[in-house]
C-alpha cells in the first residue's frame, strides 16, 4: 500500500520551508519519507545500522541542495535519486560514516543480517541483495512503494523501457535463485 | 510482435501498466501463440508469490524508533551549521571553476571537441583528485602536530592546559577515524577492557574508535575505569581522568562557601568538574540557582550577579566578596570541553585555551592581572585559521577524465556530475574542518611552550 502523498501546492510549501531550513518541515519531510528510503536502503545495505546512516545521510544531502529540486520533479523520486547517489558514495569507500563500513562488502552478495530477522525473511533478503543495485532498487520500489513504472524512471533517472527491462530482469534472476534453492 | 516482446508486454500488463494499443498486440499475439498463453498464468503467480514476500519482508525491516528524530536533530544542526558559515552555492561554485580551469585548458588546446557536458565533468573530476590529495595533505599536518602535542602532555606537569591538550589530541584521533563506534562487550569490565585495547593498538584509527567508544560509558564502568588508568600512557590516561571525572558528575564541592546577608542566604560552590553554582534563598521566596560549567561559563551567563557579589579569580581559586576561597590542588578539571571539544563537531570554542593558561598561571602563584596580561601576549602568537582549499589545474589528470567521460552517454553524464559535485563538497568540507582543528592544535602548542 502506498504511503499518503502531499498534493503538489502541499509540497511546493514544505520544499519552502525546507529551504528556509525550518524545523517543522524537516520533522514533516522525515515523516513522510524515512521509512520508505529506509527500506530502501537496507534493501541495499542489509545491515540496519548502515541502513539508518544511508538514509540520514540522504536526507542531510537533500536538504543541503533544497536549491537544485526542480518543480516538476516530486520529493519521493528526488529523494530516492540521492540515496542511490549516497550508496554509490559510500560503496567508493569516500564516506566514512558513524558506522564502521563493512570491511569486505561488496555490492551485492554477502550474507550480513541482522539478528532479530526471521530465517525466511532473512532468505528473501539475501536473494534480493544478490542482485545488481539498478535491478534490485526497481523491485524494491516496485513491489514496496507500488511506484508506477513512470515513477521508477524518474527516480532512477532511466527511460520506461528500461524500468521494464529491469523487473523483467530481476524477476527472471530471484525466479532461477529460488529454483535454484528448492533442487 | 514477436515472444521476446510478447513476454515483456504480458509483465506489464500483470503489473498494470500496458496501453491499450500495445494489449491489443498482445491479446492478437497470445491468439496464436501456446507457448506465450502458459507463460500469463506462470508470470502471474510468480509474480504474486513475490510481491507478498518481498512485500512482507520489507515491511518487517523497520527503523528504530528513536531514528526519525535523531535524523531531524542532524538536519537542524546542519542547517545552523551552515547559516554561520559563507559558502557559494554549489552550482554557482561548479560554474566558476569551470570557467576558471576550463578558460585555462581551452588555452592549452585540451578542450577542443569536447561537449559542454564532457568538459564539465573532466574539469569536476580532476578538482575532486586535487581535493582528495588536499585531504590527504591537511591529514598528515594534523597527525604530525597532533604527535608533538601528545609528547608535550606526556613531558607536562598536570593542570588545565595538559587536559586542553590531551582533548585536543583525543578530539583529532576522533576525527581522523571518522564517526565510527565499536560493538562494545555489555559487560562493563570487558567494554572497558577493549577500549583500553584499542588504545593500546596506538594507531590514529584505533585511538579514534576508542575515543567514540567512551562517549557511552556511565557509572557501571567507573571502578574499571579506575583499575585501567594506571596502565595507561600519558595523553590517553588523562583523557580517561576526565572521562571517569564527567562520568562521577558533580560529585561533592571542592569549594563551599556560605554566608547570611540581610534576608538571604548566598551559597557559593565549585564541583569537582569545575561546575559553579550560586544559590540565593530569601525568606518566603523561591531558591534561585545559577550555574556555569565553569568560572568563565558563569561569568559569561551571569555578569550582574558576578558584579554584584564582586565573584572572580579562575577555577579551583575563587574570590567572593574580597573573600578567597581555594580548592586542593588540581581538585578541579573542566570535563565540559570533551563535550564540546571531542564528541561534538564543535571545536575548540573560544576562550578555552586563555582560561586554562590563565587558570593555570594563577595557580602557581602569578598575580592575576599580570597572568591576563601575559594570556594575551601569548595568543597573540597563535596563527590565524587558514583555510585554503583550492585546487590548481592539473592538464595530464585532464586529458585522462576527458578520455573517459567522452565515452559516457548523456544520462551516465548527468548521474556522474552528482556525484562528483556531492564528492567535491564532502571533500572541501573535510579540508576546512581538518584545517580549523589544526589551527586549534598549533594555538594549544604555543600556549604550552609559553608556560615554560
Amino acid at each position: 500500500m502506498r504511503p499518503a502523498e502531499l498534493t503538489s501546492a502541499e509540497e511546493s510549501r514544505l520544499v519552502a520551508d525546507l529551504r528556509g531550513g525550518r524545523r517543522e518541515a524537516f520533522d514533516r519531510v522525515v515523516g513522510l519519507h524515512y521509512e520508505r528510503l529506509y527500506r530502501l536502503a537496507y534493501s541495499m545495505t542489509g545491515v540496519s545500522e548502515d541502513a539508518r546512516d544511508l538514509t540520514q545521510e540522504t536526507f542531510l544531502a537533500a536538504v543541503k541542495s533544497m536549491g537544485n529540486f526542480r518543480a516538476d520533479s516530486k520529493l519521493s523520486t528526488w529523494l530516492i535519486a540521492i540515496l542511490r547517489n549516497q550508496y554509490t558514495l559510500y560503496l567508493r569507500g569516500q564516506r566514512k560514516w558513524r558506522h564502521a563500513p563493512l570491511e569486505a562488502v561488496e555490492a551485492e552478495g554477502l550474507p550480513l543480517q541482522d539478528a532479530h530477522i526471521q530465517p525466511g525473511v532473512a532468505a528473501i533478503l539475501e536473494r534480493l541483495r544478490k542482485l545488481p543495485e539498478d535491478l534490485r532498487t526497481t523491485l524494491v520500489l516496485f513491489y514496496l512503494d507500488g511506484m508506477k513504472y513512470t515513477e521508477i524512471a524518474e527516480a532512477m533517472g532511466c527511460p520506461l523501457g528500461t524500468v521494464r527491462s529491469r523487473l523483467f530482469e530481476a524477476r527472471e534472476r530471484l525466479k532461477k535463485m529460488m529454483e535454484g534453492a528448492k533442487a | 510482435m514477436n515472444c521476446k516482446d510478447a513476454v515483456l508486454a504480458i509483465e506489464a500488463r500483470l503489473d498494470g501498466e500496458i496501453d491499450s494499443s500495445e494489449r491489443l498486440e498482445l491479446e492478437t499475439h497470445l491468439a496464436g501463440c501456446p507457448s506465450c498463453k502458459r507463460e500469463v498464468d506462470e508470470r502471474r503467480a510468480f509474480a504474486d508469490q513475490l510481491g507478498r514476500s518481498l512485500y512482507f519482508a520489507l515491511k518487517t525491516v523497520s527503523p528504530m524508533p528513536a531514528e526519525k528524530s535523531e535524523c531531524v536533530d542532524r538536519l537542524v544542526d546542519g542547517a545552523t551549521r551552515r547559516k554561520s558559515w559563507i559558502t557559494i552555492p554549489r552550482a554557482a561554485a561548479a560554474l566558476v571553476i569551470t570557467a576558471i580551469l576550463g578558460a585555462a585548458m581551452v588555452s592549452l588546446g585540451l578542450l577542443d571537441g569536447a561537449s559542454a557536458e564532457v568538459r564539465e565533468l573532466a574539469l569536476l573530476k580532476s578538482r575532486r583528485e586535487g581535493y582528495g590529495e588536499q585531504v590527504v595533505r591537511v591529514e598528515n599536518d594534523l597527525k604530525k602536530t597532533a604527535q608533538d602535542l601528545d609528547a608535550r602532555v606526556a613531558a607536562s606537569p598536570k593542570g588545565p592546559l595538559r587536559d586542553v591538550a590531551a582533548m585536543s589530541v583525543a578530539s583529532t584521533a576522533a576525527r581522523l577515524s571518522g564517526r565510527k563506534s565499536e560493538l562494545l562487550p555489555a559487560n562493563p569490565r570487558e567494554c572497558v577492557r577493549a577500549l583500553t585495547g584499542l588504545m593500546a593498538q596506538k594507531t590514529w584509527d584505533a585511538r579514534g574508535r576508542a575515543v567514540w567508544g567512551f562517549k557511552d560509558l556511565d557509572r557501571r564502568h567507573v571502578v574499571f575505569l579506575k583499575e585501567a588508568l594506571q596502565d595507561l600512557p600519558e595523553t590517553d590516561r588523562t583523557f580517561v581522568e576526565m572521562v571517569l571525572q564527567s562520568v562521577e558528575g558533580t560529585g561533592d564541592a571542592v569549594i563551599h562557601f556560605n554566608v547570611v546577608v540581610d534576608d538571604q542566604t548566598i551559597t557559593l560552590q565549585q564541583f569537582p568538574n569545575s561546575t559553579v553554582r550560586l544559590e540565593q534563598v530569601r525568606a518566603g521566596a523561591a531558591k534561585i540557582r545559577m550555574e556555569g560549567r565553569c568560572l568563565a561559563d558563569f561569568t559569561a551567563k551571569y555578569p550582574d550577579a558576578v558584579k554584584a557579589f564582586g565573584i572572580d579569580g579562575v577555577d579551583g581559586d575563587l574570590f567572593i566578596g574580597g573573600l578567597h576561597l581555594k580548592g586542593p590542588e588540581a581538585a578541579v578539571r573542566s570535563t565540559h570541553i570533551i563535550q564540546d571539544l571531542v564528541w561534538t563537531s564543535e571545536g575548540l570554542q573560544d576562550g578555552v585555551v586563555e582560561n586554562a593558561l590563565l587558570t593555570e598561571l594563577c595557580q602557581h602563584g602569578m598575580d592575576v592581572e599580570d597572568a591576563v596580561k601575559k594570556v594575551k601576549a601569548t595568543l597573540q602568537k597563535a596563527p590565524a585559521i587558514r583555510v585554503a582549499v583550492s585546487v590548481e589545474p592539473d592538464s595530464a589528470r585532464l586529458r585522462r577524465h576527458i578520455k573517459a567521460a567522452g565515452k559516457l552517454d548523456p544520462a551516465t553524464l548527468r548521474h556522474e556530475r552528482e556525484i562528483v559535485e556531492d564528492e567535491i563538497e564532502q571533500l572541501r568540507n573535510r579540508i576546512e574542518e581538518m584545517s580549523r582543528h589544526l589551527a586549534s592544535l598549533e594555538k594549544i602548542r604555543i600556549t604550552m611552550d609559553a608556560r615554560k
